[in-house]
């Protein structure tokens, strides 16, 4: 694939992740030399409907994002889901618990019967996607490495293993241990364990790894305090889409 | 050989610390991490004595590191750049447990294929090992393995008495190291006897964990292949693969290139890996040859006491326990070895 057309488009969200492209900052004109940004509204005013990659961040949650999503399936040869929400629902779907009737009226107030709602879902709900980055926000690194990857014509490497893996990595002290409940053992990794390192504990941003134990995890969690309604609604943060 | 093993008294422990600290190495020592320990770059030296823990990563880290940039090469080249790597160091406070896991892994690094990455750091690094007088934890079962004394492997080890040491020499480099120390003495008689004391005080502290002696597992594993005791485990296996990265003996790695921004330049890059985790049998057709938890538990343990342990005729578990100390399904070896002799 040779300098291919790029394109960025949002649903919802909070755009966090195409911020993490523009905060690539010194590296960005390398970027632009090995592809051609043709739209990315987030940096630049000028358009371009003609594009080989899209990137498209966001959840789907109205009606009149079903088109416009499918449109953007048409144009572009490889679609690719950036962050929780376009890739796996994300935060959007905590609303999915509740009647979206309420939702909107929590949301929007008065106004809300100006607002049309649908269940939030990930964008491989509604069209096909040809790769992922997950996490919240993606993780640069990861979107730079798809690129080469797709311009070199080598098969990206999207990490398969449990958050735990980089956790220990960064020597830190299991959070069980500390008495803190914790996503890391059935999330997928790739984040270096950010949060956990820096103090938090994992709430699951990127989504199940493949193969997780979830009733060991949930008898570890209940172990450590946590009721089943606990250990449900730490699971529905991000993962409400999941099964 | 028997003269190289001479002991000698140090008078000063802060003494050899400070003369450690002026040699031209970097100095990787036990430091304290949230209530655990951690290997780590110190400018002073404070090994937690007989408080010691297993350390959170063992001091693989440092021989065969995750991340690892083999070398660098150029896109459609058939040339390689190795990394000038010119770091010399010395590994501080290494305990018997570890130092015997780095000489299993200089026998698997070098046995029919010698790898060269591997053996330049080990090369380049000095082991200053101390050794153990009493059990660390409930977690640890070194003794019942085999591997609570240290024959060799270390340049020195150390035995701390509170405000000096007794060192014992296990290389060339490691009498240069003390032959440059000028601080020190000669053991006298009496330096002997409380040698002796403190060895005889060990007698006892240690227990065989195991319902079993270390020379009967390769057979107990092998007949225990359809055990029912791997699928009660696996169903509590979380499969978080921290077991695989907490290991001292645990080698197992992936290599991928990854490119440059410029698509020309690369790197080749080694990182962890572990059986324990899906995707490490995955192969280029998509099957899995360990698909399930349970198989994979199982293959886990028939490489520490079974597999590696015909090979070699030593347990390639260290005992150190740091799997069952971090592991949240509470799966220890002391337990699934007595459960498999039931």
């Amino acid at each position: 694939m040779k300098r291919p057309r790029v394109a960025f488009f949002d649903f919802t969200c909070c755009e966090g992740c195409q911020l993490e492209v523009s905060n690539l900052e010194d590296r960005l004109i390398d970027l632009t030399k090995l592809v051609d940004i043709v739209m990315f509204r987030e940096v630049m005013s000028e358009k371009d409907d003609t594009y080989d990659i899209a990137f498209v961040e966001g959840g789907i949650s109205r009606e009149t994002d079903i088109p416009r999503l499918e449109g953007i399936r048409k144009r572009a040869e490889i679609l690719v889901a950036i962050g929780s929400c376009a890739a796996i629902g994300g935060i959007n779907c905590i609303k999915n618990f509740k009647d979206l009737e309420e939702v909107k009226k929590i949301v929007y107030g008065r106004d809300a019967r100006y607002f049309d709602t649908i269940l939030a879902q990930p964008i491989d709900a509604v069209v096909k996607v040809e790769h992922y980055l997950y996490g919240c926000p993606m993780i640069k690194e990861e979107f730079l490495d798809l690129i080469t990857s797709l311009i070199s014509g080598k098969r990206p490497v999207v990490p398969n293993y449990p958050v735990c893996i980089e956790c220990k990595l960064q020597e830190n002290l299991c959070m069980f241990h500390k008495g803190v409940y914790c996503l890391g053992p059935i999330t997928r990794g790739g984040c270096k364990a950010i949060c956990i390192t820096y103090g938090n504990s994992c709430e699951g941003c990127r989504g199940l790894v493949d193969d997780v134990n979830i009733n060991s995890q949930t008898d570890i969690m209940k172990e450590h305090g946590l009721s089943l309604d606990d250990a449900l609604s730490k699971f529905k943060l991000y993962g409400g889409y999941l099964r | 050989m028997k003269n190289q093993k001479t002991i000698i008294y140090i008078a000063n422990r802060d003494e050899f610390h400070s003369y450690l600290l002026s040699q031209p190495y970097n100095i990787y020592a036990v430091t304290e991490k949230e209530g655990r320990y951690v290997f780590a770059d110190v400018n002073e030296i404070n090994d937690p004595g007989d408080k010691y823990t297993p350390t959170l990563l063992p001091p693989k880290k440092y021989l065969y590191p995750d991340e690892w940039i083999l070398f660098r090469f150029k896109r459609g080249r058939e040339e390689i750049f190795e990394i000038e790597d010119k770091e010399k160091r010395i590994l501080f406070g290494v305990r018997p447990c570890d130092i015997n896991a780095i000489n299993l892994m200089d026998k698997i690094f070098s046995d029919g294929y010698n790898d060269n990455y591997y053996a330049k750091r080990r090369k380049d690094t000095i082991l200053i090992g101390i050794d153990c007088f009493s059990p660390c934890d409930d977690h640890s079962f070194c003794y019942s393995v085999g591997h609570l004394d240290v024959k060799e492997g270390y340049d020195l080890l150390l035995k701390d008495i509170g405000t000096a040491y007794f060192v014992s020499i296990g290389s060339k480099r490691g009498r240069r190291l003390m032959t440059k120390f000028t601080k020190v003495r000669e053991t006298t008689p009496h330096d002997i006897e409380q040698i002796r004391e403190i060895e005889k005080k060990k007698e006892g502290m240690f227990i065989n964990k195991f319902k079993t002696k270390v020379d009967n597992l390769p057979l107990l594993f092998r007949s225990s292949i359809s055990s029912p005791i791997w699928e009660e485990l696996g169903e509590r296996d979380l499969g978080c693969g921290a077991c695989n990265i907490d290991c001292p003996t645990c080698y197992c790695f992936d290599i991928q290139d990854k490119l440059e921004l410029n698509i020309e330049d690369g790197r080749r890059v080694r990182d962890w890996d572990g059986c324990m985790l899906r995707d490490f049998t995955l192969v280029g057709s998509g099957e899995i040859f360990r698909a399930s938890k349970a198989d994979r538990l199982r293959h886990r343990f028939n490489r520490k006491f079974h597999y590696l342990m015909n090979v070699y005729k030593k347990s390639h578990c260290v005992g150190c326990g740091r799997c069952a100390r971090d592991c949240l399904a509470r799966i220890s070896p002391v337990e699934v070895v007595n459960s498999l002799m039931v």
